[in-house]
């Protein structure tokens, strides 16, 4: 009984695990708000093989710090890659002429 | 009481290998994008961007090992499987990818569709930026995918700005009012327009018909 216990409990923590390192890292939370024409920073250097942004109805940039960034229209999904990875920041900037939402997600 | 743990034990045995197929499963949709692409490969995107059907050589080169080190990037490439986490909707399927005539001196376009069902459009800079070719990627959501897809890039520490974009076969130009105030019009070419400007992109209308 208690072995089928412990086997049940690690199969989940390891189907959890799975799971969660299958996701893109989100950093900005859901509710992001930049003014028109701002930027948000992830404000530290990591590893970046990609940068999202999606905007709440809102047009959005995408971009890799000292690389360059990829802006796309409201509803769109914009991504910027480096198909080899770099050692950068990922950020986000309000491309609309109005301030709003964002979800900003990299990919180490 | 032996019954009961037998069942217990057969219970625990059932709930195991559902987690463990689920997560397999979730790796395999996650990493292939095949979830998505057997929903998404009807041939009716194909009838709206006969571009997607174009048997020309992409041009860009597939990398498998992004980790690398001892492969430096001579032009601009592309990831030959979705990384891990990947949005399906905001990534192609890379068997799609299609070059586009876009006559740009410094930028490179394709089309492709995404994992999700909707249109996308990529592009590259023939310009290094540190010694990498990054790719701009724009998808529009699976239901919006008669509207087209638009994509601005910008290089760090460069004004030049590509604005490209694809729209269905039915449009025969695009007008193109950027931020300084102007207005140009595109003539489309194989479902895709693109324009380098210094100025960013505010909004777009098409023209249909011939």
């Amino acid at each position: 009984m208690r072995k089928v216990r412990k086997l049940v409990a690690a199969t989940t923590v390891a189907f959890f695990a799975v799971v969660v390192t299958a996701l893109a890292i989100n950093w900005t939370g859901s509710h992001y708000y930049l003014s028109s024409g701002q930027n948000g920073f992830l404000n530290r250097t990591v590893i970046v093989q990609a940068s999202f942004g999606k905007g709440e109805n809102r047009a959005v940039c995408a971009g890799i710090r000292y690389y360059g960034l990829s802006c796309v229209g409201r509803g769109s999904i914009a991504s910027y890659i480096e198909p080899y990875a770099v050692l950068s920041e990922p950020y986000l900037h309000n491309h609309d002429t109005e301030g709003g939402y964002f979800v900003g997600e990299y990919l180490e | 009481m032996q019954n009961h743990h037998a069942l217990t034990k057969r219970r625990g045995i059932v709930v195991c290998g559902a987690l463990a197929a689920g997560a397999v499963l979730a790796v395999v949709l996650l990493t292939s994008g095949a979830g998505s692409s057997a929903k998404a490969s009807t041939p009716t995107l194909a009838a709206i961007y006969p571009a997607l059907a174009s048997t020309e050589p992409t041009g860009l080169p597939l990398i498998s090992d992004p980790r690398s080190t001892t492969a430096a990037p001579t032009g601009p490439a592309f990831l030959a499987s979705p990384p891990t986490g990947a949005d399906p909707e905001g990534w192609p399927i890379v068997s799609t990818i299609r070059k586009l005539p876009i006559d740009l001196p410094g930028t490179s376009a394709w089309i492709a569709q995404s994992i999700a069902g909707g249109i996308c459009i990529l592009d590259a800079r023939s310009t290094p930026v540190n010694g990498h070719y990054p790719i701009g990627l724009s998808c529009s959501e699976p239901g919006k995918s008669d509207d087209g897809s638009t994509l601005e890039t910008s290089l760090a520490g460069s004004s030049e700005v590509a604005i490209v974009g694809v729209v269905p076969s039915s449009v025969s130009a695009v007008s193109v009012t950027l931020s300084d105030g102007s207005t140009k019009a595109v003539p489309v070419k194989d479902d895709s327009w693109g324009i380098e400007t210094t100025a960013h992109l505010q909004s777009t209308s098409t023209v249909t018909g011939g």
